[in-house]
């Protein structure tokens, strides 16, 4: 497993500072193709800056990311998103003036060997808003846009998928639902998922990494993380 | 046959019928002859701000480089209506590339104020150079150069045909902007480029393509309006030439193919009928708008699609 050829991305000394603040400081970090990658950490602890760095929202102060064995650091976003990194906000970011369709037709990426309305459709399918097809996507309920989100995000068919706190605000039953979702689009993709829902990471994540005031404090897999006396420390206090 | 082609090609039918079977007078044929010129310079400045979500407030930079580009051509190089028109979408486009890859470098409110000044910078250039552009007095084309395959364009009627053929290639354009992914890139852009981005477009390529197309559309409006009205002049280049095709598409309805046509309708006609009551007609005319942007916020056509009609494109 741990080998070269099987890691999609990787990152060295990756850092970003905010006028003097360390909001991410010198992370080395891997993800092998075909996981499912937890990044948990306290709130303020630079998840989404981080995910932010990998992806292109934000540029790093210094370090390298390296992406399918390329250094992507100087790339700009969407050149990223356009080589298989694909990110779902954390607050929901759809176009609510456009329909259902309209969004999902927005992330697919253009093959020849599919139709797009097939495409659209295979993708809603999933997900379970096929029948909403033709809705506004503004007159949709929270967790049917979470779901759309989720749709754009499989719909791009990325080798990557962030889903930055994809469970946030869902109910329970809507939760089992996403997991199940999850498990399923990463049978074909390699997911990196921040989550604060502990029961989600410790029953869909194979391994865990946990940041800290910007730094990566533990890695690996679940058993490990929740016996690691420092992960414990930071989430609990002394 | 599609719903949405049905609408657009029988409101161009009936532009056309009501000059075949000679339902204008001479005064509203002159009108919708302008009008559709108008229109059509409308639709330009639409494809930036009510697809794209661009508030320009320098268009008529646009406007006038085409403009400027064919009478100067024809005033002093003796070019025929052809090859003006050929060097003034040439020379709008590039003049639109130009001022687009400057500008966008500012969003918002910073956009707004850069355009206002790269328009008024053209303004005071025409001025300027009076020796060549005759500032505010301006130039009159000939007769015998508003020519066009033997045809003569001052004559009313073919005047109005022709501005009629500028309309519809221009709205038909439009409406295949607005239905391709092109067109669907550049609304996912006005709603919320953020994402846009994150599905991997490139959005400031997408952006200055629209100013160019904007910009050349525009320009294309401003050599007609030269050749088929025989003037042109520095106040084509001022502020309000920049004003009026936001209030044409803020009225018809933002991102909608015909908006511009029936805010520029409504608006000439507003101020015409208005400045037979009183001298002091903007007071009319400004109430009248209030009304319209209180009842009708998203514009006349903009309202209706809302309401009842989301399929108008």
């Amino acid at each position: 497993m741990d080998t070269v050829d099987n890691i999609l991305l990787y990152t060295e000394n990756v850092s970003k500072n905010f006028q003097g603040i360390k909001a991410v400081n010198n992370v080395n970090f891997k993800i092998y193709k075909n996981e499912i990658r937890a990044l948990i950490g306290p709130n303020g602890a630079g998840k989404t800056t981080f995910v932010s760095l990998l992806c292109g929202r934000i540029n790093a102060t210094a370090g390298r990311v390296v992406f399918c064995g390329e250094d992507i650091s100087n790339l700009p976003v969407f050149e990223r998103i356009s080589n298989g990194i694909g990110y779902t906000f954390q607050i929901t970011s759809i176009f609510f003036n456009l329909t259902v369709y309209e969004n999902v037709a927005l992330a697919i990426k253009k093959d020849s060997t599919n139709r797009e309305e097939n495409s659209v459709s295979e993708v809603l399918n999933k997900v379970g808003l096929l029948d909403r097809i033709e809705q506004r996507s503004g007159d949709l309920s929270y967790g049917h846009q979470r779901l759309l989100e989720l749709a754009m995000g499989m719909a791009q068919k990325p080798k990557l998928l962030i889903l930055d706190e994809p469970t946030q605000g869902l109910s329970d039953s809507e939760i089992e639902n996403f997991k199940k979702l999850i498990k399923d689009i990463s049978s074909s993709t390699t997911i990196l998922l921040i989550e604060h829902n502990m029961d989600v990471v410790m029953s869909i994540a194979d391994n865990i990494s946990v940041l800290h005031f910007g730094e990566i404090i533990a890695d690996g897999d679940k058993e490990t993380i929740q016996n690691d006396p420092i992960v414990q420390k930071a989430y609990l206090g002394d | 046959m599609r719903k949405d082609l049905i609408l657009h090609l029988g409101a161009l039918a009936i532009l056309l019928f009501l000059e075949l079977f000679g339902v204008f007078s001479d005064y509203h044929q002159g009108n919708f002859a302008r009008i559709l010129v108008l229109a059509a310079y409308g639709i330009g400045y639409n494809v930036l701000f009510g697809y794209t979500g661009l508030l320009s407030l320098g268009h008529a930079l646009f406007f006038s480089a085409g403009l400027y580009a064919s009478g100067l051509s024809i005033y002093h190089l003796d070019y025929n209506v052809g090859q003006s028109l050929i060097l003034a979408i040439c020379f709008s486009a590039f003049f639109s590339l130009l001022i687009g890859y400057l500008a966008l470098r500012t969003v918002g409110v910073s956009f707004m104020i850069v355009t206002l000044m790269f328009s008024q910078v053209g303004y005071l250039c025409i001025l300027y150079f009076g020796g060549i552009t005759r500032g505010d007095e301006g130039i009159v084309i000939q007769q015998s150069s508003r020519v066009f395959l033997s045809l003569d364009l001052s004559d009313p009627t073919i005047r109005y045909y022709s501005a009629l053929i500028i309309f519809s290639l221009c709205l038909i354009f439009n409406l295949w902007i607005a239905k391709s992914s092109f067109g669907r890139v550049l609304i996912a852009i006005r709603e919320n480029s953020d994402r846009a981005l994150m599905l991997g477009y490139n959005v400031h390529l997408y952006k200055l393509l629209a100013v160019i197309i904007s910009g050349t559309i525009s320009g294309l409006a401003g050599a007609c309006y030269g050749i088929l009205f025989g003037y042109v002049g520095a106040s084509f280049a001022a502020v309000p030439y920049s004003i009026f095709p936001l209030l044409w598409v803020l009225i018809g309805g933002a991102g909608t193919v015909l908006g511009p046509l029936v805010g520029a309708i409504f608006m000439f006609y507003l101020i015409d009928y208005a400045s037979d009551i009183t001298d002091a007609y903007m007071i009319i005319v400004g109430i009248t708008l209030l009304i319209v942007t209180l009842y009708a916020r998203r514009g006349l056509l903009g309202e209706l699609r809302y309401r009842y009609f989301k399929w108008i494109p």
